[in-house]
């Protein structure tokens, strides 16, 4: 197991907020002598005082919080790359790529199974984690597909919104559900005939 | 199983390391509020119990007197509103070997917060909460909170309060607080007493502390307090007594006791939860053989 404590006092005061290049600051854990801090839940400096009150809108003060803001933020640069990256499940030159993400997974691979017995050769890009998205990750994956199927529980498609948000990335067709049901392999088997039977490929 | 490898160094032995003191900035507090006392109580309660900074954490909510941790030199978490007591327990579940101080107001504890409040003093975790009462919401420039008393016109309750208010220390009672007593931000020596007795204390304390408002309580005045207020423990009130300590809790009016009213020992979560028992969380290792494979399982 990594260790919570990543920082050892120095005789400097310590400064659990430090500005550095991944976003990420040196971590001090209660008990431990010399590095008492104050985590702050309104915007703070690196020392974890607040920005607000009497400091704020002085220009020291508004150009740390955009400081502090900036470094906060590199933070999800950091974790895109940290998180699981998409995975690509089945033949890699399949002529439908299905997209989906979570319990939904399992209704789709038993779906390809079943299309697989029925001679139709599909493929499936699962993200294991949905935020924050690398777009060059997107594009190792989803970036080979031909067409493409993103099956979703829920009325608007929200990860597929997020995807096109993130990355541009727009899917040939969309199979959502909003019944308060989950997905049944045979409705997506079903989809997926559709829309081969319609000219598809 | 407990992790020799210890992730926390466990106190150290050599020279005396520093008690808490003041930190590096000042309060921003209106001159003249009650927390100034209140801060001024816990910061001498634990110079007298003489606990290294580094083994204190002073948690708060939301709210001018939640900006308290800001000004001691211990470890301080100044969390969201009414989340405390919740953030404050669970630094003890991870490491029961800290002080913790809860810190907070009226609003916070028992208006956003009041259902943490109530089950954490069921719990009887091992920490002390002290709220500063003012019977208003000044951070928000003055409406009404769960203990202004009926009748108080303020911005949000232009007609007067029309609500009954909460009796903390009576909530308490109710709730299995195992130490429970009221301060007055006037008397500081008093405070700091009460506040260290209640660290002492093997189990929860709650020390509900009337700090006026100078600005926005016009009512509820130092000198509404100074008139009012006496001694429980000069007025042959037996603090083990638990019918006697709900006798003085409805004593508000006239009189309005501070001081202690009830204790008692019970057993803390920290006793009963047999995990805690191989030591704090902190020097265990974590009870996740191979992470990657549950990941795998699930993601």
């Amino acid at each position: 197991m990594p260790s919570l404590i990543t920082v050892q006092p120095n005789g400097q005061p310590y400064l659990r907020y430090q500005y550095t290049e991944s976003g990420v600051s040196p971590r001090a854990v209660p008990g431990q002598p010399g590095l008492q801090f104050v985590a702050g839940s309104d915007e703070h400096d690196e020392r974890g005082h607040l920005v607000s009150d009497i400091r704020a809108g002085l220009p020291r003060w508004v150009s740390e919080r955009q400081k502090m803001m900036d470094k906060r933020m590199r933070k999800l640069t950091g974790l895109a790359h940290d998180v699981p990256a998409p995975v690509l499940e089945g033949p890699v030159d399949a002529p439908l790529t299905f997209i989906a993400w979570g319990s939904t997974v399992g209704a789709v691979r038993d779906a390809m199974a079943e299309l697989t017995r029925g001679g139709a050769s599909t493929n499936l890009v699962r993200f294991p984690a949905v935020y924050p998205i690398a777009p060059e990750r997107v594009a190792a994956t989803l970036g080979r597909s031909r067409k493409t199927m993103l099956v979703e529980g829920n009325y608007s498609g929200q990860f597929g919104r997020l995807l096109r948000a993130e990355t541009g990335f727009v899917p040939t067709y969309r199979l959502l559900k909003y019944d308060g049901e989950p997905f049944y392999p045979h409705e997506i088997v079903a989809k997926a005939l559709e829309v081969s039977s319609s000219g598809g490929h | 199983m407990a992790d020799t490898s210890a992730r926390v160094p466990p106190a150290t032995t050599g020279p005396a390391l520093p008690v808490v003191g003041k930190s590096e900035i000042r309060p921003t507090w209106c001159p003249g509020c009650g927390d100034y006392g209140v801060v001024a109580g816990v910061e001498m309660a634990l110079k007298k119990l003489g606990i290294p900074s580094h083994q204190v954490v002073v948690v708060s909510g939301i709210g001018c007197s939640s900006n308290l941790p800001h000004f001691l030199s211990s470890y301080g978490f100044h969390g969201i509103h009414g989340r405390a007591v919740p953030i404050a327990e669970g630094i003890r579940w991870g490491n029961h070997s800290l002080t913790v101080i809860g810190t907070g107001g009226d609003g916070d504890g028992f208006g956003i917060g009041a259902g943490h409040f109530v089950h954490a003093m069921r719990r009887n975790v091992d920490l002390t909460y002290v709220t500063m009462d003012n019977q208003i919401y000044g951070l928000t420039t003055g409406q009404a909170s769960p203990t202004s008393q009926m009748g108080h016109k303020t911005k949000s309750t232009p007609d007067g309060v029309i609500e009954v208010p909460l009796d903390p220390v009576a909530l308490a009672l109710a709730s299995g607080a195992t130490y429970i007593a009221r301060g007055f931000s006037g008397d500081v020596k008093h405070l700091a007493d009460l506040v260290a007795n209640g660290i002492r204390h093997h189990g929860f304390s709650f020390v509900d502390v009337l700090s006026p408002c100078v600005t926005y309580n016009k009512i509820n005045t130092f000198d509404f307090f100074r008139q009012r207020v006496y001694k429980l423990e000069n007025s042959g009130h037996d603090p083990s007594d638990k019918v006697a300590a709900w006798q003085r809790a409805l004593e508000w009016g006239e009189k309005i006791p501070i001081g202690l009213f009830y204790r008692v020992e019970h057993p803390t979560y920290e006793d009963l939860e047999e995990i805690l028992h191989a030591g704090p969380l902190v020097h265990q290792r974590a009870g996740i053989p191979d992470p990657a494979k549950v990941l795998d399982e699930f993601v």
